[in-house]
């Protein structure tokens, strides 16, 4: 298929532009148009199937308030503008501050919507033009997982693909829904449950993925890491610990071992409000188990002790050696369709392209060779995204270029990000709808959505698959690819606009795991990447994608079993605040809602915000199945209908964050090492409207 | 003009669905429903030959017909759902052995949503004793 | 022919829902089922063998046919007979009446559902189903 040619009738491979699983389907375009849905009965993940978001993936195509023009803001509101002048006066903003104040005063925020090519160059553009400051929205989910999965092995990506949790004879998983939000990896679970493993689930709601459960372990929120010392406390007293294993491939059981006398099943269970008896039942299954498979996601690690949660959950399958085989490993669940690959392109303040770091003083002369151009790159760490926020209030950051992001309703306590972003001299936002952060910014661009466009996502199992072009976008948009290119352009950067394709070949120079990747073999299966002990290297098409087999990426090629402690969340209750509140998500929403809230069948599931209560918290507070209520933090409020339901214990609410003004409730107290935000615990009252 | 047997009206909406010019008329409130007939120039026979019980007629009279009904209510969740002559000819029609559910209730007194409800409480009560 | 539901499987996602609607124009043959917040279950039409909506339809737009039971829309004179007739709610009406129509040979909730609760071959759902029930009935014991 050329590129750029939408053909008169054609099914199209696309790869579904919602979460991490990667699924795979065809896209049925009719002159021009994209008219339905076929399925991909082969593909290696879905086998096939959508959830209800692929099913409504077309939804947001023509919708009627895409971005159709550029924008220049005007009065209280904007104007359309030719390209010529929207990416001038964006050169210019731009150029303005660097000149003004210096690249450590611009900030870039990447979108792991956006494709691995699109992701790579923007990250180039900032640090060509000489600033540190490049982040994606993992650093408000998985920057626990990169930097204490990093910490205890070295690397920080899911093990073992998605399908093998087929061949676990255990499942723990832990703080994740993925019944909700990843149901293709559902199916998994399920095969390995009728072949008789045990489920074990800790959340503290009783969420659709409970159900599939034998061992529910309801934690109150924020306990995570009591439970898991707990549970290691067991392993280790009733030696039900590999030996072996931790003789040959990790260091430091003993001050582990130590530190987990205290936490005995019964302290574990004072905390975490889950019967010790259940907690022993769960650790034993785990330990037990022949190969036990590890899940979690943002329940462990949005915390302020996030890393440390992750380094206990490492600590765990470490020790019982439940990783670098079928059957085991640890999947910590991306959430973005390409959150994973825009890691891997280095959007990320800490990491260039690769992961390699800026301190080491052969990054910036790799990339400065590759790259070209006389400038220095930066050798350093800068701000990540949220302390850019921070900068912009406190005047330390002047200029913002924000693509596919929408911070003004993910971030926590979002009003502050609001101000951080009204502060700024100049802010550039590209996207394909006008999100409540686009109506800040002094130019829009109008981008492509994932079927409007070329390239590659990099799904949580680390599967690159390429996504086709099927339709034109509307109107003047254009693919976040060229945007970019020609912003570089205007600030005399030398960039040639070049193809998706051409830009991959550079990534493959630059960045091991995807040295053997080829459009074609993209097209066809998608590819795994891997890498060794002995370096990085890309896996043969046959070869098992399976990671840690024999080492692990250290500098002894040994994992660290690190001693951490359970601390208390961030904000505790009150007289005023008595209740818990913890937010989530729902299968039929998406993140910020940019683009679900605008597609009607999923509207039609769950139109509107709603807080689940617990039947006697509800019945404390006068509050009936339906009512208006306002849910009250120190930060804000927010307006609900109440649903009465049991999925929530006493003294815990949920809201789903998809709705805007849910993230102004968060609070924004930061793990010191990765820098994300405790979103999942907060201090409320619910009360009648 | 519609002349309405109303010994035989059941109290559908077919008519009131077919009539070209809109001219029959279905209200339905939280208890009853109310379909009135109004002056028609007769210039075709679809209502007369859709009831389901040949209740209508042209007829040179000057009244407009107007019918009401009491919706049953549901025994589950009380709304009004169906008119009473309506479930009286499900219940004539159907065979007396499948009018009982399992635990011997008659399901044609609940209406459709609860009907729902109850298979997928039953299949959901199954689920639950095979977890524990 | 029918669909079946494994009923463990289901984890409410309303995939379903979503992929009949597109298929139908808007309105889904088949409705999602939540009991509780405990579990749920897809409703849709379950080819009865001895169809009440038959039996109640006068128009003659539902028949059996061929081991299911097949609406002719053309002929549904929109009465709402075949909704009270129906024991399971699974049909609906707006202006003509609407129910599971297999989607001509290959159900799309088949094809779309994540964790395979739907299936059309009863075989092999039973076969599950089966196996399931004897690995518990042996832990049972355990």
């Amino acid at each position: 298929m050329k590129l750029g040619s939408p053909m008169s009738q054609a099914l199209v491979p696309t790869i579904c532009p919602y979460c991490g699983a990667g699924c795979g389907f065809y896209i049925k375009v009719e002159e021009g148009r994209a008219t339905g849905i076929k399925y991909m009965p082969d593909h290696p993940v879905s086998r096939g199937s959508l959830c209800s978001k692929g099913n409504a993936a077309l939804e947001v195509l023509r919708h009627p308030g895409r971005l159709q023009h550029p924008l220049k803001k005007s009065g209280s509101g904007f104007i359309p503008i030719s390209w010529e002048e929207a990416l001038d006066l964006a050169a210019e903003g731009l150029g303005q501050a660097l000149q003004d104040f210096g690249p450590q005063d611009l900030g870039f925020l990447g979108s792991s919507k956006c494709t691995n090519e699109e992701n790579y160059l923007f990250q180039k553009l900032a640090r060509s033009l000489g600033s540190p400051n490049v982040d994606n929205c993992a650093r408000l989910c998985h920057a626990s997982t990169v930097v204490g999965l990093g910490k205890s092995m070295g690397a920080c990506a899911t093990t073992n693909p998605v399908s093998d949790l087929a061949n676990s004879r255990c499942i723990f998983i832990i703080g994740s829904n993925l019944a909700e939000n990843h149901p293709a990896v559902a199916r998994w679970v399920l095969e390995a449950k009728d072949a008789g493993s045990t489920i074990i689930v800790a959340d503290p709601r009783r969420t659709p993925t409970s159900w599939l459960a034998e061992i529910f372990l309801q934690i109150k929120p924020g306990t995570d890491l009591a439970l898991l010392n707990g549970m290691m406390h067991v392993i280790v007293e009733e030696n039900l610990f590999n030996r072996k294993f931790l003789e040959e491939r990790t260091r430091g059981f003993e001050a582990l071992a130590d530190s987990l006398k205290e936490y005995t099943p019964e302290r574990a269970a004072a905390i975490t409000g889950v019967p010790a008896g259940d907690i022993m039942r769960a650790a034993r299954a785990y330990a037990r188990s022949p190969a036990s498979a590890t899940v979690y996601s943002m329940g462990v690690t949005q915390h302020a002790g996030g890393t440390d949660n992750v380094q206990a959950l490492a600590n765990l399958f470490l020790i019982c050696g439940h990783i670098g085989r079928p059957g085991t490993g640890i999947f910590p669940l991306r959430g973005q369709n390409n959150v994973q690959g825009a890691c891997d392109m280095g959007t990320l303040t800490e990491f260039y392209p690769g992961y390699r770091r800026p301190e080491d003083p052969r990054t910036p002369e790799i990339f400065g060779q590759a790259w070209g151009g006389s400038r220095r790159l930066p050798g350093h760490c800068g701000l990540t995204a949220l302390e850019m926020m921070d900068a912009s209030r406190e005047g330390r950051l002047r200029a913002m270029y924000i693509m596919g992001e929408d911070p003004v309703n993910s971030d926590p306590h979002a009003s502050r990000t609001r101000e951080a972003l009204e502060a700024l001299d100049f802010l550039v936002v590209q996207d394909i709808f006008l999100t409540d952060t686009a109506r800040l910014a002094d130019v829009v661009l109008p981008a492509a959505a994932w079927a409007e466009k070329e390239g590659t996502f990099t799904s949580t199992e680390r599967r690159v698959q390429w996504i086709c072009r099927a339709v034109s976008p509307p109107g003047e948009a254009r693919p976040d690819l060229w945007i970019v290119t020609e912003i570089a352009r205007r600030m005399d950067l030398g960039w040639e606009q070049r193809t998706a394709e051409e830009v991959l070949e550079e990534i493959k120079s630059l960045v091991p795991t995807y040295r053997a990747l080829s459009r074609e073999m993209l097209r066809r299966e998608g590819f795994i990447w891997i890498h060794s002990t002995e370096g990085y290297y890309p896996t043969r098409r046959k070869g098992s994608p399976i990671l840690h087999q024999a080492g692990f990426p250290t500098p002894d090629g040994k994992a660290l079993l690190a001693p951490v402690h359970y601390r208390p969340p961030a904000e505790e209750t009150s007289p005023e605040r008595p209740l818990f509140l913890t937010t989530g998500r729902l299968g039929a929403h998406y993140n910020a809602g940019s683009m679900t809230l605008r597609s009607p069948s999923l509207l039609d599931i769950e139109p509107q915000l709603f807080v689940e209560l617990n039947p006697s918290d509800a019945l404390a507070r006068g509050i009936g199945d339906g009512d208006g209520v306002v849910v009250h933090t120190a930060r804000g409020d927010a307006h609900a209908l109440a649903r009465i339901t049991e999925r929530v214990a006493s003294g815990v609410v949920f809201l789903p964050f998809h709705f805007p003004g849910v993230n102004a409730l968060t609070l924004d107290v930061r793990d010191p090492q990765a820098k994300i935000p405790e979103l999942k615990v907060a201090a409320c009252d619910v009360r009648r409207a | 003009m519609i002349s309405v047997d109303e010994s035989r009206c059941i109290g559908c909406p077919a008519c009131y669905k077919a009539c070209p010019q809109g001219l029959i008329n279905l209200q339905d409130s939280e208890v009853s429903r109310i379909i009135s007939f109004a002056r028609c120039r007769e210039d075709c026979d679809i209502c007369i030959k859709i009831c389901p019980v040949e209740a209508l007629a042209l007829a040179e009279i000057l009244q407009e017909a107007q019918l009401s009904f009491v919706l049953t209510a549901c025994s589950y969740c009380g709304k009004g759902f169906a008119t009473a002559p309506m479930l009286e000819r499900v219940r004539s029609i159907l065979p007396v052995d499948l009018q009982k559910n399992a635990s011997g209730q008659s399901w044609l007194d609940i209406c459709p949503s609860c009907r729902r409800e109850q298979e997928s409480e039953k299949a959901v009560r199954q689920i639950l004793a095979r977890r524990s | 022919m029918s669909v079946f539901v494994d009923q463990e499987r289901c984890i409410a996602c309303h995939a379903c829902e979503v992929a009949c609607k597109r298929l139908h124009g808007g309105k889904s043959n088949v409705s999602l089922q939540i009991v509780d917040g405990k579990a749920a279950l897809p409703l849709l039409c379950r080819q009865c063998e001895k169809p009440a909506c038959v039996a109640a339809c006068y128009a003659g737009a539902l028949v059996k046919e061929s081991d299911a039971v097949a609406f002719h829309a053309e002929k549904c004179t929109g009465c709402d007979l075949c909704l009270l007739a129906c024991p399971f709610g699974v049909i609906w009406s707006e202006k003509l009446a609407y129910k599971c129509d297999l989607c001509s040979g290959e159900p799309v909730c088949v094809a779309t559902c994540p964790t395979g609760a739907l299936a059309e071959d009863y075989q092999a759902v039973t076969q599950v189903i089966r196996s399931r029930a004897a690995r518990a009935f042996r832990r049972g014991f355990r």
